[in-house]
């Protein structure tokens, strides 16, 4: 199981800047001797501030993957930030594995009832059983830790096409293998 | 280390639409349908956007989610799956705010209409800032009451007569023989306030301000009572959509009118500084109480604006549930 060292509480949009934040310091307290501008007191006021900026990064629809690169270039963080759209769910396996939390979008309420609502709810993953992910969700305040059951999580997930970022040191290279591609007819017939 | 990832192809226009949607707009829009145009795809971008109502005495929640339909398109080209066109960051940020304040204005009509209704007896006199700019009416009203009635040529001396005409038009007062007297319904609202001068010209400040809100604020550009309206609305709206009283603290409060308003430039510095006496002269006038340091709203207020709200077609989209 991955430790996050510090959990950030937030609601709506927050969630996904409270995920990368909380990753962040994951990075801060496993990779000490990266080039790191800042210490780590996770609850001291340096992190408190880099929580309030990243607030500001929030447009009137959520956050633009765009904008979560420039935060952390803009923090001169060692970090580096990918938007990828996993084939499967082995490849959160696969990130696990090599102790990389990744932070997946999902709908939180298709989840729950099946009803597309939430296609922008934003967790970091930090361990896996059989039949669960474990994730830190930052609006479940005081608890955080939420298991989500695969088989339902599969189809969440879905909604947001597998979307995943992954933030990892910069010296970690990540290489795109690319899923056998579907034929536009056959995507046709299965909208 | 390099670490070897399993991806999707962008082999659908879906997909290429996601991914650049949530690269520039945010992550919280995503494409809708995608329609044959031809030689080319075309996909609607739509947005989900959360709002967290939190009953700050009981810390009851509750999530909100709109739901935002055709805020533009993105076109995708059909043999090579290039992206043609999409909407500008600055267009996309415009649809969706237009239609942020398209909800927020019907809100503050609809608060308006509800706080104006005399039987509510809100004390607008208390309202200082907003008595300001109404200061024609109020005193006419007092004028009039006191058997002192003013003829056109001195209202029109001094600039009273745009407003005063308010009054003549919602029947409350009419010239006669050149002077300004009341009417039998201004006598009624009298009685309904008491016999009490001062209650009846505030009752008729509501009046005017729920009949001619449009009017007063754009065309005569008497504005000083909207940081009011704005604070109720962004009060209201929350407890409309909790569907109770919530109570919330006043820098709670303060923080949803800036949310409320976001890039309203009316929302500045100066507003922001008054901002306590403003929610002071609120509570006296009765459209906020305190309940232990928590602010709460009135429940005929709040039962008038569920009851408007229901009887409304509601045009977007809306989700809820308790967290």
């Amino acid at each position: 199981m991955i430790s996050l060292p510090h959990k950030i509480e937030a609601q709506g949009f927050g969630c996904l800047i409270a995920s990368v934040i909380m990753v962040c310091m994951y990075w801060r307290q496993k990779e000490p001797f990266l080039m790191w501008t800042i210490d780590d007191d996770f609850s001291g006021t340096n992190w408190k501030k880099i929580l309030t900026k990243g607030m500001n990064y929030i447009k009137s629809g959520g956050i633009p993957f765009n904008l979560i690169n420039r935060f952390l270039s803009n923090l001169d963080f060692p970090l580096n930030a990918r938007l990828e759209y996993l084939a499967d769910i082995s490849q959160l396996n696969k990130l696990l594995s090599f102790k990389i939390p990744p932070i997946i979008l999902y709908d939180r309420y298709f989840l729950l009832r099946g009803i597309k609502q939430e296609p922008y709810h934003a967790v970091p993953i930090v361990d896996k059983t059989q039949e669960t992910f474990t994730a830190v969700d930052p609006s479940l305040s005081p608890k955080f830790f939420n298991s989500l059951l695969i088989q339902d999580l599969v189809s969440a997930w879905a909604q947001t096409r597998n979307a995943t970022i992954i933030i990892s040191p910069k010296r970690i290279k990540l290489r795109r293998e690319k899923k056998p591609s579907t034929t536009l007819e056959r995507w046709l017939l299965s909208k | 280390m390099r670490i070897k990832l399993l991806t999707q192809r962008f082999d659908n226009p879906y997909i290429i639409a996601y991914d650049k949607i949530i690269k520039k707009y945010g992550h919280g829009c995503t494409p809708s349908d995608v329609f044959d145009a031809g030689d080319k795809w075309k996909i609607s971008i739509e947005s989900y956007i959360p709002k967290h109502i939190i009953d700050e005495k009981t810390q009851r929640e509750k999530m909100l989610i709109y739901h935002y339909r055709n805020l533009g398109n993105i076109f995708i080209d059909k043999d090579t799956l290039h992206v043609l066109e999409l909407p500008s960051i600055k267009n996309f940020n415009e649809n969706l705010i237009d239609r942020k304040s398209l909800i927020r204005n019907s809100v503050e009509q609809d608060l308006v209409k509800v706080i104006g209704d005399p039987r509510l007896k809100i004390k607008f006199g208390k309202m200082k800032f907003a008595l300001f700019g109404m200061q024609p009416i109020y005193r006419t009203i007092i004028n009039i009451l006191n058997e002192q009635h003013p003829e056109i040529s001195e209202l029109r001396k001094i600039n009273y007569l745009d407003l005063v005409e308010l009054i003549n038009k919602s029947g409350y007062a009419e010239f006669v023989n050149n002077k300004l007297k009341g009417t039998e319904k201004l006598n009624e609202l009298l009685k309904i306030c008491n016999y009490s001068d001062v209650e009846t010209a505030e009752a008729i400040l509501g009046i005017m301000l729920s009949n001619y809100y449009e009017y007063l604020s754009k065309t005569l550009h008497i504005i000083h009572f909207i940081p009011y309206i704005k604070v109720g609305t962004s009060y209201y709206s929350s407890a409309v959509e909790f569907g109770d009283l919530i109570r919330m603290s006043l820098d709670s409060l303060r923080i949803k009118v800036k949310e409320y308003y976001r890039k309203n430039p009316t929302l500045n510095l100066k507003k922001s500084f008054g901002f306590n006496t403003l929610v002071t002269e609120m509570v006296a006038a009765g459209v906020f109480t305190y309940e232990e340091n928590y602010l709460k709203g009135q429940s005929e207020i709040l039962n008038k604006l569920i009851y408007i709200r229901n009887q409304l077609p509601i045009k977007e989209d809306t989700y809820s549930y308790m967290v």
